[in-house]
């Protein structure tokens, strides 16, 4: 059995061994009929399907992708630092429509969806960074490099960092979010430049494989797996984004419950 | 697997996979810690909201 082979399988058997544990632990503490509601509740079914299209990705990284002839195994980080990459720009693709809605319209929910956003798309900006350094440097002989492509991807990081640290120490949650929606605007124009900085500059950053001219593309499996990986990487960006929303509307609850304790307490 | 492609599985590759699922489970660990610490303050204020609503209603 290949490592490859060994850790899938490896891997597999502990998930379904946490999986079924934990089905039996709130089956134990919530009743057989709570469980199973649970267990096909919207979110565990998302959770499932980014499982398993998990899974098939990976299986289509490690043995259905052929070895890339110059680099070797290692070129196998492309499928998931280019996955990685496109959902921290989808992170503020959507943090640039919820601030664009929230400005328009006001909408709590707005805000919430571009702060929420805002958290996910920086932890798969952080796995982009750090797949792009672990790949760089047996392929280019160097960790970083001050190259447009790469250092607007760290701009990008530092824009996701002002912008949680302006949702943590601004008091004024009002004044917050008006401030993170502008940056949110503002901030969009890095991930133009970004997405387009390959196409405009030769840079030390690969050329684009996908849409990227006439001398560009891929082997028919290297793309494929790509493309898988892709759907699973949105897929498990979305679910991630689910459960930060699930999380600020416990908040607002929350928040909602003191008012009517301090009301209630200072009516009495 | 020739001794460059080893030396680089385990350098770089098994690195890069290690850390990038790992980040992705402490962060859904850490919302699933925020999420069940929230829940469980709520329904303690919850126990404590028809006490309040009835003392608050004898104060008219």
């Amino acid at each position: 059995m290949s490592p490859f082979n060994f850790i899938l399988l490896a891997l597999s058997g502990l998930l379904a061994i946490y999986v079924a544990v934990r089905i039996g632990k709130y089956a134990y503490s919530h009743g057989p009929r709570e469980a199973l509601a649970a267990a096909t509740s919207s979110l565990s079914l998302h959770l499932l399907l980014t499982l398993a299209w998990i899974w098939v990705a990976l299986y289509m990284m490690f043995f259905y992708a052929p070895e890339e002839a110059t680099m070797g195994q290692v070129q196998r980080i492309f499928y998931i630092h280019v996955p990685c990459g496109w959902s921290a720009l989808l992170g503020f693709i959507i943090i640039f429509i919820a601030s664009m809605v929230y400005l328009a319209k006001r909408s709590v929910y707005s805000d919430e969806v571009a702060h929420a956003a805002a958290e996910v798309g920086f932890i798969f900006n952080c796995g982009s960074l750090i797949t792009g350094s672990l790949w760089a440097k047996p392929v280019w002989g160097i960790w970083w490099t001050w190259d447009p492509r790469l250092t607007l991807t760290f701009l990008l990081w530092l824009l996701y960092v002002a912008y949680l640290m302006l949702r943590s120490y601004m008091v004024n949650p009002s004044r917050a979010a008006n401030l993170c929606a502008v940056v949110g605007i503002i901030g969009f124009i890095d991930v133009i430049i970004d997405y387009m900085a390959i196409r405009w500059w030769r840079t030390q950053h690969p050329q684009p494989v996908i849409a990227g001219g006439p001398n560009s593309g891929l082997d028919p499996r290297i793309l494929a797996a790509l493309l898988v990986s892709v759907g699973a990487f949105t897929c498990l960006y979305f679910y991630l984004l689910r459960l930060r929303l699930r999380l600020a509307e416990s908040r607002r609850e929350l928040s909602e419950i003191r008012r009517t304790l301090e009301l209630s307490s200072s009516e009495g | 697997l020739g001794l460059n492609n080893a030396y680089n599985l385990i350098h770089f590759l098994a690195p890069a996979f290690g850390l990038l699922w790992l980040l992705f489970v402490l962060y859904a660990w850490s919302l699933a810690r925020r999420q069940s610490r929230l829940r469980r303050e709520i329904e303690e204020l919850k126990t404590k909201l028809p006490l309040a609503k009835p003392s608050g209603a004898s104060g008219h």
